[in-house]
C-alpha cells in the first residue's frame, strides 16, 4: 500500500478569548488522503470545516495532534515550508487578490518566488490563463475590473502556478451564481484529474459535493461523524446528523 | 383568485441605465410568485420599486406597479409609508441585522407595531406571542427578551420573518429571505413561509437565486436575465419543462442530489 500524500492525525483546535479556553472548533479530526483523490467535506457553517482547511495550509496552528505531509511532519511548520505543495482557493475571489496590483502580478508571484524570471513568470501566466480560460489580456486587469467568476478563474490559475499536490477549496464556487458555479466546477474538475491533483473540496452544498468529489467527509460540532463513498453517504447515512442534513435538502 | 399587485411595462433605471425592462406580471391573493435569475438581472430592483427603497440614482421611468387601485410610484411618500407594514412588508436576506444590537428584540417590534396601530405594551406582548406561536416558536417569552446578538442568525432570521406578520400584510415581498441560512435552517424559513401563507393567505413574491427554494415554495416563477422576464409560469412546468435557452441553461447548473441509486 502507497503512503497517503496527506494524513490529518486526531486534529484539535481551540479558539481561546481573554486567556480562556473557549469554542473547540475541531475536535479530534483525523483521515488521509490519498495522491489526486478528491475528498469533500461538508457540514453546516460553524462545524469547522474551513478551521481544518486552514491547518492544513499552515495559516492556524493546532492544538493538539499532527500533520503529515509527503511523509514529512509539517504540524508546526510554516506557511512557506508547505505553499509549494498545498495552495487554497477562497470563497470571495475579488477579497483574495490585492486590489492595487493586477491580476498577472498576483498568478505570478509564486513563481517569481520560486526563482522563474519576469519573462519566465510572464509567460507560465498567459499559459496558465488560457488554461482557466481566461483571455490573455486579463493579466493586466484589476481584480475590479473583472467579474466574480472571472476572478475565481484566475484565483484557479494562481493556485495552479507552483503545480501544488494539494488543492484546498474552501467554499470556492459558494458565491457564485449557479451558472457561473457549474462553469468552475467543470474547470476545477478538469483541471484536477488532468493534473492528478488531489482536493479538499469545502462545500455546504450536498448536491454539489455528491457530483464532485471521490469520497465525502460529515462535520459536525468539531467531529466527523461520517465518511464515505458520495452516493452511499447520500443515500443510505447512517448517523442522524447526516440524515438531517440530506433531509434538509431542497 | 383577486389580483392583488400588478407591475405593468415597468422599466427601472439607475442613473438613466435600465436594469429593469418593460416587466410586467401580476400578483394574485394567497399565491408566491418566485422571481428567479443571476446577481445583477434585476430581481431584488423589482421589490424595491414597489416599497421606494430605490437608491437616490433609481428611478421607475415607465409603467405603473399597481396595489388595491393605487399606482405605486406615484402614492406621496406619506400614503406610501402607511401602507407598507400593513400592507406591504418587506423580508430581506439579513433580517438580523435590521435589528438594532442594544435594544431587546421585543422593544423593537413594539416599536414597529406600536407606529401603525393603538397597542398598550400588554397588548402588543399577547399578540406577539400568539403569533409566534402560531409560527412554532418555542420559548416565546426568550425571544421577545432577547437581544440580537443572544439569537442565532437562523434564529434571527425567523423572527424577521414573523416581525413582518405582525401587521398582518396581505403582500409580503421577499429578498432572498433563506440565502444567507444553512441548509437546515434554510428549510425551518421555508417551513416557516409556508405555514404563513396557509395560515394568514399572504401573498408572497420570492425571489431567490435558489432554485431549490423555488421549487419547494413558489405556485409560479418568472425568470429574469438581464432585466427582463424571459419566461413565466406554473413553477412545474417552467423548472421541469423550460421554453427559453436561458431557462435551461439555469435549471441545468443547479446540482441535483442523487437520493436513489
Amino acid at each position: 500500500m502507497t503512503t497517503p500524500m496527506l494524513q490529518l492525525q486526531n486534529l484539535k483546535k481551540i479558539f481561546s478569548r481573554n486567556g480562556q479556553a473557549g469554542f473547540i472548533a475541531v475536535d479530534g479530526v483525523s483521515f488521509d488522503m490519498a495522491q489526486g483523490e478528491c475528498v469533500g467535506l461538508i457540514g453546516e457553517s460553524g462545524s469547522g470545516k474551513s478551521t481544518v482547511a486552514n491547518m492544513i495550509a499552515r495559516l492556524l496552528n493546532p492544538d493538539e495532534g499532527r500533520i503529515i505531509l509527503d511523509s514529512a511532519d509539517v504540524t508546526r511548520a510554516g506557511v512557506r515550508a508547505v505553499c509549494r505543495k498545498v495552495q487554497m482557493v477562497f470563497q470571495s475571489p475579488q477579497e483574495s487578490f490585492d486590489p492595487r496590483r493586477t491580476l498577472g502580478d498576483g498568478v505570478g508571484e509564486s513563481l517569481l518566488n520560486a526563482g522563474k524570471s519576469a519573462a519566465e513568470a510572464r509567460e507560465e501566466v498567459a499559459r496558465l490563463l488560457e488554461a482557466v480560460g481566461l483571455p490573455p489580456d486579463f493579466a493586466g486587469r484589476y481584480p475590479h475590473e473583472v467579474s466574480g467568476g472571472q476572478c475565481q478563474r484566475a484565483a484557479i490559475a494562481r493556485a495552479l502556478a507552483i503545480r501544488p499536490k494539494l488543492l484546498l477549496c474552501d467554499e470556492a464556487t459558494s458565491a457564485l451564481d449557479v451558472t457561473v458555479q457549474a462553469e468552475i466546477v467543470a474547470l476545477l474538475s478538469r483541471l484536477i484529474r488532468g493534473r492528478g491533483m488531489a482536493c479538499l473540496f469545502i462545500c455546504h452544498d450536498v448536491a454539489l459535493a455528491q457530483d464532485f468529489c471521490d469520497r465525502l467527509l460529515v462535520m459536525h460540532r468539531g467531529k466527523i461523524v461520517e465518511e464515505g463513498p458520495p452516493d452511499e453517504i447520500v443515500q443510505s447515512p447512517k448517523q442522524e446528523y447526516t440524515k438531517l442534513l440530506i433531509d434538509s435538502v431542497l | 383568485m383577486d389580483e392583488l399587485l400588478r407591475y405593468d411595462y415597468v422599466t427601472i433605471a439607475y442613473s438613466a441605465v435600465p436594469v429593469v425592462r418593460d416587466v410586467s406580471f401580476s400578483l394574485h391573493e394567497g399565491e408566491i410568485l418566485g422571481v428567479v435569475g443571476e446577481s445583477g438581472s434585476g430581481k431584488s430592483t423589482l421589490l424595491k420599486a414597489a416599497m421606494d427603497l430605490l437608491p437616490p440614482c433609481g428611478v421607475v421611468t415607465r409603467g405603473d406597479i399597481w396595489y388595491r387601485g393605487q399606482n405605486l410610484p406615484d402614492l406621496p411618500e406619506k400614503e406610501l409609508r402607511r401602507l407598507s407594514g400593513p400592507e406591504l412588508a418587506m423580508i430581506f436576506q439579513n433580517a438580523g441585522a435590521s435589528f438594532c444590537p442594544i435594544r431587546t428584540v421585543g422593544a423593537q417590534l413594539y416599536e414597529a407595531v406600536s407606529a401603525h396601530e393603538n397597542i398598550t405594551e400588554a397588548g402588543f406582548r399577547e399578540k406577539a406571542a400568539e403569533l409566534l406561536q402560531k409560527l412554532r416558536f418555542e420559548d416565546v417569552a426568550r425571544i421577545l427578551e432577547s437581544y440580537p446578538f443572544e439569537l442565532s442568525g437562523g434564529m434571527m432570521q425567523r423572527v424577521g420573518i414573523a416581525a413582518a406578520m405582525l401587521l398582518n400584510p396581505s403582500v409580503l415581498l421577499a429578498d432572498e429571505p433563506t440565502s444567507a441560512l444553512d441548509v437546515s435552517v434554510q428549510k425551518q424559513a421555508v417551513e416557516e413561509l409556508l405555514l404563513i401563507r396557509e395560515l394568514y393567505h399572504t401573498s408572497i413574491i420570492l425571489v431567490t437565486h435558489n432554485i431549490g427554494v423555488v421549487r419547494a415554495m413558489a405556485d409560479r416563477v418568472a425568470v429574469m436575465k438581464d432585466g427582463r422576464i424571459v419566461e413565466c409560469g406554473d413553477t412545474r412546468d417552467v423548472l421541469e419543462h423550460p421554453a427559453q435557452e436561458y431557462t435551461k441553461k439555469l435549471t441545468a447548473a443547479v446540482p441535483k442530489l442523487r437520493r436513489s441509486a
